[in-house]
This record gives structure tokens, C-alpha cells and sequence, in this order.
């Protein structure tokens, strides 16, 4: 990577704790981290439909909006609840240095 | 009859557009527990008519309904009228001011009219009206932060945020939006839809 990056989390934690969430200002979005099923995925965690926190249904690899009920596939980030042509939960590219889960910044 | 009432002031770091949390009919059955269903009867840009499906206190396994009409009295003023448990009619009036940018200072009246042997109960809403109260808060508080948060980021409803990062911000006054919500088609509290057949 050669553009800005930031450091959001250790991987060993990540690993313990398998969900990792946080606001970034640097990104101006709410990032989720998530070690599922031995891969890690770095995602947006803002629902489309109002703009509600997620919880994780591990057996089915969903988000779950905990306001309306909302459902995610967190690996395509597509909606399953609802058809939203054209729109997925952004997933943010990361690098991972020394046990450090590191995510690039918009140049 | 006697009316009693239950008074309190709420202070929330939240802009007055969070008054969306009172017409987001879809999240009473998630948000709130008690509640198994939620229907819209009817609504237009003013009022709103409930029928609301919820577990008796005490008896979970028994369930009971309540017709529940919301109002927009005015930009500030919201009232609901509730007739639920055991008949009695209770009336909510919140009022909202923003009274510094992303702060609003709530006051929110409960009146519980009270007829004939339901007097007796004034006691115990005393003591229980306060901790329902409490517990709505309680549960509504995330939601009103978190839109304020998101709407300040440039949300918009079915979209998200912007596309661009350059774009995930919002200045001046947060605007709330126009009632009723815009809805999917098939969300489950349309019921409406189904019943505009008795029309």
C-alpha cells in the first residue's frame, strides 16, 4: 500500500473477540471488523434502510439491523430483506503488518 | 374520574429531526419489547392510527391489542392517544425543543384517565409509570443519537451514505422529514394495504 493507512485493530483481538466495530472519521463510516469462518472481512456497518446498528447472526454470515430487522449477507453486503438495486455495504480493503489489522485511507 | 399524570424533562444529544423515532411505526416491534406486532390502520401528513399487538404484564403468554392515534400538533408538539390495558385511555403529549444545534430538551406528559374502579390502580402507575417511561426512553435513546450522527454524515433513507467520502457531511439545521415515512411497499406494518379492502 502506498497510500495513507490506518491502524483499526489487532488481529489476535479481532480473533478472540471475532467482531471488532468503531467509528472512523478518517472514513466518515462505522467499520466493522469480522473474523468469520477463519477469513476476515472490514465493512461498512450503517444500514441502508435508516441508518441502524447491526448484530451479527454468526450461523448465517447476516447482519441483522437492530432497529427494523433488516438482514445483510456480510460477505456481499447485499440486502436480503429488501431489494436495493445497485447498493452494498461497502467493504474497505486491508493489509494486515506485525498482528496489526491495517485499513487504507481515500488518498 | 381521576387523571393521573406522569410528568418528566429528557435532555438528548440529538437534533429535533429525531421526532422520526416517534413516527418509525416499523420499530416498535424490534425495538421495544412487549410488542408482537405493529399496523398501520391509517396515515396521512398529520396523524397516524395504530393498532398495536403486545404481551400482558405478568400473563407473557396472553396477548392483548391497542389503538393508538399520533398527532403532529404542531412543528414542536406531538400527541398520542392510547386506549390499551384494561381500557384505560392514556394521553402522551412531547414536547420537543432544540434548544442549542443537535440538542433537544423533551417534555413528555402522560395522562392516565382513570374511571370508576380503576382509580384503585393510581398507586400502582405511580410506581409503574415511571419505570415504563423510563424503559421506552431507555430503549429509544440509541436510535435518536445514531440517526443524528448518521444524518450529520449525509444519510439519506434507502441510499445510505454518500458515495464519495468528500460528501459525509451535513451543516446547518437538521430538517425533519416529512410524514408519514416513507416505507417500503411490503414492510409488515402496511397493514392498510390489506384492509383498504373494507373501504
Amino acid at each position: 500500500m502506498n497510500q495513507a493507512t490506518m491502524s483499526f485493530c489487532r488481529v489476535s483481538e479481532l480473533k478472540n473477540r471475532r467482531r471488532i466495530t468503531k467509528w472512523v472519521d478518517e472514513l466518515r463510516d462505522e467499520i466493522t471488523a469480522l473474523y468469520i469462518n477463519g477469513e476476515i472481512i472490514v465493512t461498512s456497518s450503517v444500514c441502508f434502510h435508516n441508518g441502524g446498528e447491526f448484530k451479527v447472526d454468526w450461523k448465517t454470515c447476516q447482519f441483522q439491523c437492530k432497529w427494523h430487522d433488516w438482514r445483510f449477507d456480510i460477505k456481499t453486503g447485499e440486502s436480503l430483506s429488501y431489494s436495493l438495486p445497485g447498493r452494498r455495504l461497502q467493504h474497505y480493503p486491508f493489509e494486515i503488518k506485525d498482528d496489526q489489522l491495517v485499513i487504507a485511507l481515500p488518498a | 374520574m381521576i387523571i393521573y399524570e406522569d410528568k418528566s424533562r429528557r435532555e438528548v444529544d440529538a437534533a429535533a429531526a429525531v421526532w422520526w423515532n416517534y413516527w418509525d411505526h416499523e420499530h416498535l416491534i424490534v425495538v421495544h419489547k412487549g410488542y408482537t406486532d405493529a399496523k398501520i390502520l391509517y396515515e396521512n401528513d398529520t396523524m397516524g392510527a395504530l393498532l398495536l399487538t403486545y404481551k400482558l404484564p405478568i400473563f407473557s403468554w396472553l396477548k392483548s391489542q391497542s389503538l393508538n392515534i399520533i398527532i403532529k400538533h404542531d412543528e414542536k408538539v406531538i400527541k398520542a392517544i392510547n386506549v390499551g390495558l384494561l381500557g384505560i385511555p392514556i394521553m402522551t403529549t412531547v414536547t420537543v425543543t432544540e434548544d442549542r444545534p443537535d440538542h433537544c430538551v423533551l417534555d413528555i406528559s402522560h395522562k392516565f384517565f382513570l374511571l370508576g374502579w380503576k382509580q384503585l390502580l393510581k398507586p400502582l402507575l405511580t410506581i409503574m409509570a415511571p419505570k415504563w417511561n423510563e424503559r421506552v426512553w431507555e430503549e429509544d435513546l440509541p436510535l435518536k443519537v445514531r440517526r443524528t450522527k448518521v444524518m450529520r454524515l449525509g444519510f439519506k433513507d434507502f441510499y445510505g451514505l454518500p458515495a464519495r467520502m468528500e460528501d459525509r457531511h451535513r451543516e446547518g439545521k437538521l430538517e425533519f422529514i416529512r410524514i408519514p415515512l416513507s416505507k417500503l411497499r411490503q414492510v409488515s406494518v402496511n397493514a392498510w394495504r390489506k384492509f383498504s379492502d373494507w373501504e
